[in-house]
């Protein structure tokens, strides 16, 4: 994923909020649980298409300050999302079939 | 206070192949899961048989008028074995009777629990002790018998060794009194004054001698994976993690998947404590599930 496009969450997938700050998405497409973390479950809200990648990863690392990793961990937690089907492709972002 | 008397498993009867029929009994009623099962066809050989075995979950025939689960059982014509059908397909032929009724017990409870719309159903064991519940996530193989059993000894009490049943609306569990299915592994790892019952000519299956009444909220969930030659250990894990883990235990039937999520979700918000369990040594993995229930 491009540090410049901007991470849109798939509308069908599932999102369950849990007590303790992480997150279950259910993707109904091949039905699976994806558990997330706290960092994580941040991030995939930020998955909304009005932030860049780059940005989400340096908000994300603004959390985290004494983290240098931060910044590179959001980015790479971003392509896993993509790279499990869970973001809109580029092309399904801008409406293209 | 004694422990129950361990019963010993009772010789299976001969079944000659090549039998002249018997007579014909009434259906045997079940109610799985809040669904009827209609077994029919059973002679008076096998009608007692599949009573006991099912005991638990048997009703009076006569409210078994249109059950949506009907399973017919008969003898061939050159009656050299049984034939199981369900909805008028042929699905199974033997002719030993501890098969057939093993066969019967799986299919009786398959449908039932695929017709259900009341329960989400996961692929779990469940116990319950001062008011809370207890889940073992856990593929088969895994333990969940064994740990079932080793718990009732402590005092626990099962809702289920294999199967748990979440109430769609309540989110809380009842007992499922499904006979356990004992493997010989299991069954050497079990101490004499384990807890349970041997239904007749069934050298695989076993009740326990009680079953947790009520219905209950799950306050600890472990997922749990087998190593034999380890240590026993646990570690927390993330209440998504247990949710995920029940979604992929969980065992297709007529709710919305998307309602068996939203259930697992439920479930895995409402533990207070969540963890993996690695299952080596039988009473240190005993220990740890009751360390983690007690947290």
């Amino acid at each position: 994923m491009s540090p410049t496009s901007h991470p849109q969450r798939r509308p069908d997938v599932e999102t369950y909020v849990l007590p303790d700050g992480t997150s279950l998405l259910y993707d109904p497409a091949n039905e699976a649980g994806h558990p997330l973390d706290l960092v994580q479950s941040l991030i995939w809200e930020y998955c909304d298409g009005a932030c860049s990648a780059d940005e989400i990863a340096r908000e994300v690392a603004a959390l985290a300050p004494a983290d240098p990793a931060a910044h590179e961990f959001a980015l790479h937690m971003l392509n896993e999302l993509a790279e499990r089907g869970l973001l809109l492709s580029p092309a399904q972002a801008l409406g293209i079939p | 206070m004694s422990r129950p008397r361990r019963a010993s498993p009772p010789e299976l009867a001969s079944c000659p192949p090549n039998r002249q029929p018997d007579k014909e009994t009434s259906p045997l009623g079940l109610t799985i899961a809040g669904v009827a099962v209609s077994i029919d066809g059973l002679d008076a050989m096998l009608h007692p048989r599949a009573h006991d075995l099912f005991r638990p979950f048997a009703e009076r025939s006569d409210r078994y008028c249109a059950p949506p689960a009907r399973i017919r059982v008969e003898l061939a014509d050159d009656a050299s074995r049984w034939v199981v059908h369900q909805d008028g397909h042929e699905v199974m032929s033997t002719a030993d009777p501890e098969r057939l009724l093993g066969y019967l017990d799986w299919l009786a409870v398959s449908l039932a629990l695929e017709a259900s719309t009341q329960y989400a159903v996961f692929h779990c064991a469940a116990l319950v002790r001062d008011s809370g519940a207890v889940l073992l996530v856990a593929d088969s193989g895994a333990g969940k018998t064994t740990l079932t059993t080793g718990l009732m000894q402590r005092g626990w009490e099962p809702l289920g060794d294999d199967i748990a049943l979440v109430d769609r609306e309540t989110l809380a569990i009842s007992a499922f009194p499904r006979c356990f299915h004992v493997d010989a592994a299991s069954k050497a790892l079990l101490a004499d004054a384990a807890p349970l019952d041997w239904p007749a000519g069934m050298s695989g299956h076993a009740r326990p001698t009680r079953w947790a009444t009520g219905s209950y909220h799950v306050r600890t969930i472990a997922v749990v994976e087998r190593c034999a030659t380890c240590p026993s250990m646990r570690w927390p894990i993330l209440q998504a993690q247990a949710a995920a883990a029940l979604v992929s235990s969980a065992i297709r039937n007529q709710l919305p998947r998307s309602d068996v999520v939203r259930i697992a979700a439920q479930v895995a918000a409402g533990a207070k404590t969540c963890i993996r369990l690695r299952n080596g040594h039988l009473d240190g993995a005993l220990n740890l599930i009751e360390g983690a229930a007690r947290q």
